[in-house]
């Protein structure tokens, strides 16, 4: 198993990943966290697309910026 | 008999059935009012339950407590200023681990809370269980499995919330250990803070919020006496403990925290909120048992959220609505105003026979006209927040602002004011209304501000009637689409310029939750409707009733005639300013009566200028002129109601002043430039 720890982005649809740390500031940080978005989050990418990617966590679906999506990293789960 | 009251607040996130359940409970004994002073819409509704009368007060929806929006510091200090006596929880059973986040706030703050799952029937019908006792147990307080839309287990929420009231139930709720680090920081802050009065709070939450950052907290440590002292003993706690993540290995060294650039650090703020999350996934590990299989949300998205599809779709929904807010909102609206204008007829004669002239005038061109205004927009009001509910309560709504977020962007703009912009186009009352769907007050604001500048339908069909007077139908159609392109470019602009202004932080980004989507209930949307539309009438209704008397007034003093009455003069005044642009005092006159309708202009033209206005004006006007007149025309407030409608969103009389004044002042700049250009060309 793989430790590498890559942005969210790189994530292909129905790829899932766990989260270990975001790149960001307090507001957004705790902002994702209410969303369910966190270190140790199990998330999922759904859409990437079009504009904003589209990914779930804690059984919730969430559409955030691609800049953002590329300041959470996150550890693989599935081999790609 | 008297009965006794209980006070019951709801809280909850958004898109959890919060209104549905507030429908379902109050019916339509209820009534919205603002948080004093604030934008927010605050409701209010009244029940009856086992001899008890229940004041439901609707709290705005929040993710959490902490002070990171208006909302949340709204609904905290509800919980604390006013004692409710229960306050109840409703979260989404299909999110509930993103929901118990709230909840375990809200027991941080008060003992007495009923958590009701909400759509509990959709839970089950995924072929998940959710062990509520347990789930009681562990937090130390009563769950109900409801659901709202099927009236479902409400008996049983109500019959809970009295029993809670009348501490028939002792609630044990659910206290977090941050941890020995944290929890050692948190108890010396709290020995220091129980010396004080904090406004209601406790001063262990207080203490944890005071690590959290929380903006009105620091507020309130920084009045104390020893504020900054205290400030300054936590400073070393608030620098950051060493990172449980790069601890265990899973975090990779060398990633810098953007907010104290320590490296190998998460600062305590964040772990505070990570302890809750991980406290919540073993709760809903403990308490859910089921399968997440794929649900038809994650279907219907992949064609709405298409890269292809997505946009066609957006398109056709878009269209319809704006389509069946106007055709259908402008018929009923002609149909109401007939009857009005039926009314009126019916009582004219009497009136005229009876009253002073001035009186008579007063009534039958002053109220009765404005009268007539407000009944024609309640069916337009209506079914824009018809439509409005649908696409918000579907889930539709959040999918647009996504697909939209890039272009809207670009504008300084949230994808979610895409809907404010293209209902403009039909009129910027209902436009200026959609802003509503945009979280952020700021966000807004900027739209409400730019929302004038969008022409709507009154002024697209009185432009399109001018221009067809100067120009032949080409040049007539290349026009047309030349000053609908400079509106657009003037909304851009200044979106982006207000944008700066109020401190556009960079890298601000979408974050924004896509509910499941989800058939919405035609008897909640009426609901809904209904007190927004009874809303209007009252704040609106009098404002649009007050600007007509004044209008009204300025044409009849000092003497009804145009050239001596205080409009007319007040054209003259302002000549010289005409001039700059090559329009003489009948054409300022003309758009000063403007501001009260913009498709008053063509009737108070016909009383300025004179009978067959047509040839009239072709003969008094170069092409150029009718041209600058148009863009002057175009550019500033479209009308009293729409003045009305920025005081009733804004709740600021100095942002409607704002709008009223920066939309003239860059109608008239437009217009010089376009005048002097053109005259170089023509």
């Amino acid at each position: 198993m793989s430790s590498t720890i890559v942005p969210l982005i790189t994530l292909n649809p129905g790829e899932e990943g766990e989260i270990a740390y975001i790149h960001g500031g307090w507001g957004i940080i705790r902002r994702l966290a209410e969303l369910g978005i966190y270190p140790g989050a199990i998330v999922r990418m759904e859409n990437k697309s079009w504009g904003p990617v589209v990914i779930s966590a804690s059984g919730v679906r969430i559409a955030i910026g691609r800049g953002m999506a590329r300041r959470i990293f996150v550890k693989p789960l599935r081999s790609r | 008999m008297t009965k006794e009251e209980i006070v019951v607040a709801l809280a909850g996130n958004p898109n959890v059935g919060k209104s549905t359940l507030f429908n379902l409970l109050t019916g339509l004994r209820q009534y919205t009012a603002n948080w004093p002073g604030k934008t927010v819409e605050r409701k209010e509704g009244i029940t009856e339950h086992l001899g008890y009368k229940i004041r439901v007060v609707d709290l705005p929806g929040t993710y959490s407590l902490t002070a990171y929006s208006l909302e949340e510091v709204l609904a905290r200090r509800f919980i604390v200023e006013e004692r409710p006596d229960v306050v109840i929880h409703i979260a989404n059973a299909t999110t509930l681990e993103k929901d118990l986040y709230l909840t375990i706030q809200l027991l941080e703050l008060t003992d007495k809370v009923v958590l009701a799952l909400n759509m509990i029937d959709v839970v089950e019908k995924k072929g998940i269980e959710i062990d509520e006792v347990r789930l009681s147990r562990k937090l130390g307080i009563p769950v109900v499995k409801i659901s709202a839309l099927k009236k479902i287990g409400i008996k049983e929420l109500l019959n809970k919330v009295i029993m809670l009231a009348e501490g028939k139930i002792k609630t044990k709720p659910l206290r977090i250990s941050y941890g020995p680090e944290i929890e050692e920081i948190i108890s010396k802050l709290t020995s220091i803070l129980g010396k004080y009065d904090l406004t209601g709070y406790t001063p262990r939450w207080v203490a944890i919020k005071l690590l959290e950052g929380d903006q009105e907290v620091l507020d309130i440590i920084r009045k104390l006496p020893e504020g900054e002292e205290i400030l300054k003993s936590i400073m070393p706690a608030r620098l950051p403990i060493q990172c449980p993540l790069i601890k265990k290995g899973v975090a990779t060294k060398g990633l810098t925290c953007a907010m104290c650039n320590i490296q190998e650090n998460i600062p305590i703020c964040v772990q505070i909120a990570t302890k809750r999350r991980i406290l919540i996934k073993n709760l809903v590990r403990l308490c859910v048992k089921g399968l997440k299989t794929e649900s038809i949300s994650d279907v219907i998205d992949k064609y709405v959220l298409h890269k292809v599809l997505g946009p066609i779709i957006l398109i056709n929904i878009f269209a319809s609505a704006f389509l069946l807010v106007f055709t259908a909102g402008d018929m009923l609206s002609d149909y109401a105003s007939s009857y009005v204008d039926l009314l009126i007829n019916i009582i004219d004669p009497y009136l005229s026979k009876n009253l002073p002239y001035i009186v008579y005038d007063l009534i039958v061109n002053g109220i009765f006209s404005a009268f007539s205004a407000v009944i024609s927009f309640i069916p337009l009001i209506f079914m824009f927040f018809l439509v409005y509910s649908l696409m918000e309560d579907s889930g539709y709504l959040a999918r647009a602002a996504v697909i939209m977020d890039r272009f809207m962007h670009a504008l300084g703009l949230h994808g979610k004011a895409f809907l404010s912009i293209v209902m403009a186009f039909g009129c910027n009352v209902p436009g200026i209304m959609a802003t509503r769907a945009l979280e952020s007050r700021r966000d807004r604001l900027i739209a409400i501000l730019i929302n004038p500048l969008v022409p709507c339908g009154a002024r697209l069909g009185v432009m399109a009637f001018i221009i067809s007077l100067f120009f032949s139908d080409l040049e007539a159609t290349i026009i047309m689409l030349s000053l609908i392109a400079l509106s657009l470019g003037l909304v851009a602009g200044i979106g982006l310029l207000l944008n700066r202004l109020f401190g556009g932080e960079k890298g601000r980004e979408l974050i924004i939750e896509l509910p499941e989507y989800r058939l919405p209930s035609i008897r909640n949307v009426l609901l809904l409707t209904w007190p927004r539309v009874r809303d209007f009438l009252k704040r609106a209704g009098t404002l649009i009733m007050l600007g007509s008397i004044i209008i009204w007034a300025l044409y009849t003093f000092p003497a009804k005639n145009i050239e001596v009455s205080f409009g007319g003069q007040l054209g003259k005044l302002l000549e010289p300013l005409g001039r700059l642009m090559g329009l003489d005092w009948r054409a300022i006159t003309s758009l000063i009566f403007g501001i009260l309708a913009k498709e008053q202009v063509l009737a108070a033209m016909s009383i300025i200028y004179g009978p067959d206005l047509n040839s009239v004006l072709r003969n008094s006007w170069s092409p150029l002129q009718a041209l600058t007149f148009l863009v002057v025309f175009m550019i500033y407030e479209p009308c009293i109601a729409t003045i009305a409608v920025t005081k009733r969103e804004t709740n600021s009389w100095l942002w409607t002043l704002f709008s009223l004044t920066y939309t003239i002042v860059l109608a008239l700049l437009t217009g010089i430039i376009v005048f002097n250009i053109g005259k170089l060309f023509l």
